[in-house]
């Protein structure tokens, strides 16, 4: 049999999301999905560890922790809902999946003890001690990821991990994470995310009865954009006994409602977003020097990074490295193809579809839109800006903010 | 919805989930070609076989198979465990009838693509493979080095570093070999999921496969009895002590490890878990987790860990782990204790299958290991079943692997 021809992809729409808002502020998403099984809800909170005031860094992770550990999950658990808190640069999350058809009762079980905000001194401690044996143990990739953003990020909160270094960790207290916890569970600003069947939950019905009674004061203030000062070219994490060496490159890139954000999201897929782009073709199957090479850039509300990773042997890693910032250096001086960039197109074009099917997955991502104040649709429009990006376009964003000047590598096992 | 599930003449089944909730669709090819089909001196030979079949055939260039889906949005992966080998593909669904002609393009003609050049190269992939996978993650080592010790030397899921040396040995003739006995139509299963029309699916399946040749699998292979009681102590660059321990278990399809499962989500599933009120309410204890890696073909694996508090020697902390496990095993559990378990099962089975990509791996999977496409996990039991089934594997002796920061005194 010949291969064969591949013809036109059926049309695709982002999923209906209908919009609501209740009488104390709080917004609400409803997602259809019908036919779907298992239902999703995302209780989004504004203010994620970019709204922690100095002197509270790791309030937000050890909030959401605490969270689950003091009630919020086991309640909703009993009837077999899976409950998570999550904590971005924006927003602190709480989800709970569930089958349909107990969704609601187990969210308005979650829901209430994140609108109580209570936390206990002991969970306190216990979610901060947890926090520091796992930073203890972090893997020599998050050390050297975490040495690339303390460079590339210093002088604002975007240099220190958004769960907190170890000394923050250990400075904090209940009446700080409490504070904290106050200041963003309010409904002034908060999102309800409802992926579901439609004929299974009604949603604004489901967000009045669980969160109408809610009431808070306002709303946090969203972050001041950060503008960085000149990063250092390379930091080296001394991890003893290390026997490779664990690298992370990247710099800073725009907020993710920068007009440049599709063209960026272009050139950094064709430089390290997929299996084929540059440096895992260079690195993985041409030098053979790493099991694989990836990047990617992510847009928050108040900045943005590109960050690609990689492992090596020691006695190789000046040569990956300088392998590495050859590709970077010829994507930013220009040196992107015409059919490197019709790769990357298609891939983001053809490939949205595939990661909002499920509805965690939708509600995810409907709920990450509220967290940085886009679109409901915003990653539909963001495919439609890829699919209409000029390739010149695709090169300036590449030369603007993939500078290799503008890189920071750091690694962590050391250089041999 | 299962729309069609059939063997083509040459042994080659095929199953069809239709589900249209976005014009979506997911291939997984599943061989019985894992890694406990290697032989002697073969070890990693069924990992490395797997990168090889990135590597081109006599129509598809090296790599061209990955960057032709990629380029259309598709994700692609493939993946060998100890039971067999797949491939998975999650492609935008126009591009069904191209992901199944690569799959039998390959499946035909492999050797055609087979160079000492692309040897060399996914021979490197693998080695870079397993140093970050170990090193550099702190217990990065613990699972390969629970199961070396678990599954004695001649067991079909032994492993250790010599096997993994073997890699070095491999040559083409052996790859060659090994893709002549495992890699057949009889041997395989594909599962489509996602926004098809079963009977085009069909009509590709049979024109893409059909003309391979029939063939008879080749007999499971089997080995010693695995052996619990090894104790060791590990110097390890890790920050804290930890003791690692692992049980063999009943193969995945028996009923008794049909009575095991709903046993592990009651002492790890969520927040009321058993094994998380040991850490919150054990001063001994500073954290614990276990989880099964449910086998077909021989026993399962469960493994575990058991970190101590401050202070507290690793043996107290392990002492007061196991006395958890086996606790189960003495008193049964209530009936409500077992009802939440069989809900978070469930709720777990149906995030696992609601993505197209996860739902054509249970599909391809559960067909070719259990001959069930639509075999879900069991999630009810009585109480008196769970702790018989937690007794049977609890109440033997585990290997104990404690790891000590090295240079600690």
């Amino acid at each position: 049999m010949t291969r064969p021809a591949v013809g036109p992809p059926a049309p695709w729409r982002f999923p209906e999301v209908r919009a609501d808002r209740l009488a104390n502020g709080l917004a609400v998403r409803a997602c259809h999905v019908p036919g779907q099984e298992l239902a999703s809800a995302r209780l989004v909170l504004p203010g994620g560890a970019a709204a922690e005031p100095e002197g509270a860094y790791g309030a937000a992770y050890a909030a959401a922790a605490a969270l689950l550990l003091g009630g919020v999950a086991s309640a909703a658990e009993d009837l077999g809902a899976v409950v998570n808190a999550e904590v971005s640069w924006d927003a602190l999350a709480v989800t709970v999946t569930a089958p349909a058809r107990v969704l609601g009762d187990a969210l308005a079980r979650a829901a209430a003890a994140v609108a109580a905000a209570q936390l206990d001194a002991a969970t306190v401690a216990r979610v901060c001690h947890d926090r520091l044996a796992a930073l203890a143990r972090e893997p020599a990739q998050a050390r050297a990821e975490a040495a690339l953003c303390a460079a590339a990020f210093a002088g604002t909160r975007y240099a220190d991990p958004p769960g907190g270094t170890e000394q923050q960790v250990a400075a904090l207290g209940h009446a700080t994470v409490s504070a904290y916890l106050r200041s963003v569970a309010t409904p002034q600003g908060a999102t309800l995310v409802v992926a579901a069947d439609p004929a299974a939950v009604d949603a604004a019905a489901l967000a009045d009865r669980v969160l109408g009674g809610w009431r808070g004061g306002p709303a946090p203030e969203a972050p001041a954009a950060v503008t960085p000062t000149s990063p250092e070219a390379a930091v080296v994490v001394p991890v003893p006994g290390a026997a490779q060496s664990h690298v992370a490159i990247g710099c800073v890139t725009p907020p993710r409602r920068d007009p440049a954000y599709p063209a960026l999201t272009l050139a950094a897929d064709c430089l390290a977003g997929t299996f084929s782009a540059r440096l895992n073709t260079r690195l993985r199957e041409r030098d053979g020097v790493a099991y694989a090479a990836f990047g990617a850039v992510e847009g928050w509300r108040a900045t943005g990074r590109w960050t690609a990773s990689f492992a090596c042997a020691r006695d190789v890693t000046r040569d990956a490295v300088r392998a590495a910032l050859a590709e970077v250096a010829d994507v930013a001086d220009g040196g992107l193809t015409a059919d490197e960039i019709a790769a990357a197109r298609g891939h983001r074009v053809g490939s949205l579809p595939l990661q909002v099917h499920t509805t965690p997955a939708l509600a995810a991502a409907v709920a990450e839109n509220a967290a940085l104040g886009l679109p409901d649709d915003a990653q539909a429009r963001l495919r439609a800006a890829c699919a209409d990006c000029p390739d010149d376009d695709v090169r300036a964003a590449a030369a603007t903010w993939l500078r290799p000047a503008a890189m920071v590598v750091a690694v962590a096992g050391g250089l041999s | 919805m299962i729309a069609l599930d059939e063997r083509l003449p040459n042994g080659l089944r095929l199953v069809v989930d239709t589900d249209r909730v976005a014009p979506v669709a997911a291939v997984t090819v599943a061989y019985r070609a894992g890694s406990s089909v290697e032989g002697p001196g073969e070890g990693e030979l069924a990992h490395l076989f797997e990168h090889m079949m990135f590597e081109g055939s006599a129509r598809v260039a090296p790599g061209e198979h990955v960057a032709l889906l990629t380029a259309y949005g598709g994700l692609v992966n493939g993946r060998t465990q100890p039971d067999c080998a797949t491939y998975s593909s999650v492609v935008p669904n126009h591009l069904v009838e191209l992901v199944l002609w690569l799959e039998a393009e390959r499946l035909a003609s492999l050797p055609a693509g087979l160079t000492p050049a692309s040897l060399d190269r996914q021979r490197a992939v693998v080695r870079n493979e397993h140093r970050q996978r170990r090193a550099g993650v702190p217990y990065g080592s613990a699972s390969s080095d629970l199961a070396e010790r678990l599954f004695p030397p001649g067991h079909p899921y032994h492993t250790s570093m010599a096997r993994r040396a073997d890699l070095d040995g491999a040559s083409l003739a052996t790859v060659e070999a090994f893709f002549r006995l495992h890699y057949t139509a009889a041997n395989a299963v594909v599962a489509v999921c996602g926004d098809v029309d079963a009977a085009a699916v069909r009509e590709w399946t049979h024109a893409c496969f059909g003309p391979l040749p029939p063939s008879v699998p080749p007999p499971p292979v089997t080995g010693p009895r695995p052996a619990g009681g090894a104790r060791e102590t590990v110097a390890a660059p890790v920050p804290r002590p930890r003791v690692y321990v692992a049980w063999a278990a009943p193969a995945d399809g028996t009923p008794e490890h049909d009575d095991l499962v709903p046993a592990m989500a009651v002492l790890t599933g969520g927040q009321r878990a058993r094994l998380r009120r040991l850490a919150a309410e054990c001063d001994a204890v500073a954290g614990a987790s276990l989880g099964i890696d449910s086998r077909s073909a021989g026993p399962s694996f469960v493994s575990g860990w058991v970190a101590p508090a401050d202070g507290v020697p690793p043996a107290v902390a392990e002492e007061a782990f196991v006395a958890a496990l086996r606790d189960l095993a003495a008193r049964p559990p209530r009936e409500e204790e077992v009802a939440r378990a069989a809900r978070l099962l469930e709720t777990a089975t149906l995030t696992r299958d609601a993505p197209l990509g996860g739902r054509a791996y249970t599909r391809a999977t559960g067909a070719l290991l259990h001959g069930d496409p639509a075999r879900r996990p069991a999630v009810t039991a009585c109480p008196a079943a769970v702790a018989r089934a937690a007794g049977s594997v609890f109440g033997t002796d585990p290997v104990s692997l404690t790891y000590v920061p090295a240079g600690a005194p």
